[in-house]
């Protein structure tokens, strides 16, 4: 473990799986673990240690982090901890007194998600009645002057409106835009056949976003994030497992990317009885995938091997049902057909009456 | 907060802040200065701390270059040209923004 190879600098708080909304996109697992939700003075001491460990960025999330009434407390022990703090919600439960409590207990940002620019198309897609609470919650967050970002997941259902949805972003006076496709793990994998949008609406978002970016350049951040499943290369999945980042699940297991919990033979080390040094250090479940040893071919003995680290372990599993197979998002992999059958080849249109709706624990 | 000034180019009489979404903060590890936002950690190195010390939203960038060339010993011309180079480099980052 020496030098800064394995250095966290990212912290995930999934502070509770309860959520008011049911989005089909949901990347939360789809049967939750069980078992109680962490108290506050452990999740203070795990904000206090993983300052310790090097983590600079904090993200709080879930779920839905609003339903926890200690979110101003535990913003501030990562305030009090030196590190940068994201509130990512879905803005359902803001209200001013709330932004304003968040304002000074010293969060840096907020990150809510919409999805998509007008309310029929979004509350079909949320599985409630939420557009019109978000575009509230908006106003309060400007008034309590907290630094505002957007994230909208894209699929087959709202690509086609990234325009329109840009155009949102700026009325509402965000700083960043984040415009994520779908990344297939939880219920988004479960709804895979409903979500994935065509090879023709990838390209076509591609220019559209191309084009926004260059125009709001020094006026508002345009983030991208790339489909998996139309590109050769896989993304260099977490900067490379136990590297950089850590998550913290409701219940406490500790986890080196938020979806890991697909991997079943994997066994998550729980904050409630050791310290979150020791499971960076000296959790199987951290240590599995670190390094190169454990790749299969082709990934082994691939000049990619550490730029890419062999992509993503959680698309691995689910696709091909090994852990340690070449994630099929790269063309080398020889499990690229299981990916292949679903891009170009979907026949399924949109019809968001098919898709399993996520379901609370 | 500085309204952000998306045209304008940085000039003498220019005031830069530190962009709202973004802080200054210690790396404990290393104990370097960074400059930490949503999406990014960058490493400050001296001159870099140096220079994002001084743009609190009150002083110019002409007060700044003085400051600095007195400080460095340097030409303020010098001093100048790198200030407004890296002022600009964040601004498009979205890390800084200034006021006429
Ligand atoms: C799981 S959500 C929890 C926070 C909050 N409930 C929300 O939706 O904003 C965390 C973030 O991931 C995004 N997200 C959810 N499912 C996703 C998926 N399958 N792929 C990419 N991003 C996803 C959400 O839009 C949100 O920004
Ligand atoms: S269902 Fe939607 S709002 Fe709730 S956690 Fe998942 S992505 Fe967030
Ligand atoms: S074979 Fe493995 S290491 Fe090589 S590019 Fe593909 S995923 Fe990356």
């Amino acid at each position: 473990m020496a030098g800064c190879e394995y250095r966290p600098y990212g912290l995930l708080a999934e502070l509770t799986y309860r959520c008011p909304l049911h989005c089909p996109y949901c990347s939360n697992p789809i049967r939750y673990p069980i078992g109680s939700e962490l108290p506050t003075e452990v999740w203070q001491r795990v904000i206090a240690e993983a300052s310790d460990l090097g983590v600079l960025h904090i993200g709080f999330s879930g779920g839905e982090p609003l339903l926890r009434s200690d979110l101003p407390e535990l913003v501030n022990a990562a305030r009090k901890a030196g590190m940068y703090s994201n509130l990512i919600t879905s803005g359902i439960g803001i209200t001013l007194d709330r932004a304003l409590e968040l304002k000074t207990a010293g969060l840096d940002n907020i990150q809510v998600s919409f999805q998509a620019e007008e309310a029929v198309l979004a509350d079909a897609i949320a599985g409630a009645s939420a557009h019109a609470q978000k575009l509230k919650s908006i106003e309060y967050i400007h008034q309590a002057e907290l630094a505002l970002s957007l994230n909208v997941v894209l699929h087959r259902g709202n690509i086609d409106r990234i325009e329109n949805i840009v155009t949102l972003a700026e009325t509402l006076k965000a700083e960043r835009l984040e415009l994520a496709n779908t990344q297939y793990y939880g219920w988004a994998f479960k709804n895979l056949a409903g979500l994935l949008p065509s090879r023709e609406q990838i390209e076509s978002a591609g220019r559209i976003v191309a084009a926004a970016q260059v125009g709001l350049q020094g006026r508002m951040e345009v983030v991208y994030v790339m489909p998996d499943y139309f590109g050769d290369r896989p993304k260099p999945c977490m900067n490379g497992w136990g590297r950089r980042h850590i998550t913290v699940n409701p219940i406490g297991e500790t986890l080196p990317c938020p979806t890991a919990g697909a991997i079943k033979d994997l066994q998550f080390d729980n904050v409630k009885n050791q310290s979150l040094r020791w499971i960076w250090e000296n959790s199987a479940a951290f240590n599995r995938f670190r390094g190169t040893a454990w790749m299969t071919e082709p990934c082994r003995s691939c000049e990619f091997r550490e730029k890419d680290f062999g992509g993503c372990r959680c698309q691995a599993t689910l696709l091909t049902g090994d852990s340690a197979a070449t994630d099929p998002a790269c063309s080398l992999s020889p499990y690229r057909s299981a990916l292949e059958k679903w891009v170009g080849g979907n026949p399924e249109s949109w019809n968001p009456g098919a898709l399993e709706y996520r379901i609370n624990p | 907060m500085i309204e952000p000034s998306p045209e304008s180019p940085l000039q003498p009489n220019s005031i830069p802040g530190i962009s709202p979404r973004a802080r200054i903060q210690t790396d404990k590890v290393t104990g370097n200065p960074v400059l930490i936002s949503q999406e990014s950690v960058l490493i400050l190195n001296a001159t870099a701390a140096d220079i994002l010390a001084l743009c609190d939203g009150k002083r110019k960038v002409c007060e700044i270059s003085a400051k600095l060339a007195t400080q460095y010993n340097a030409p303020v011309e010098v001093i100048s040209t790198s200030i407004v180079t890296y002022l600009t480099k964040l601004k498009q980052l979205n890390l800084v923004s200034w006021r006429e």
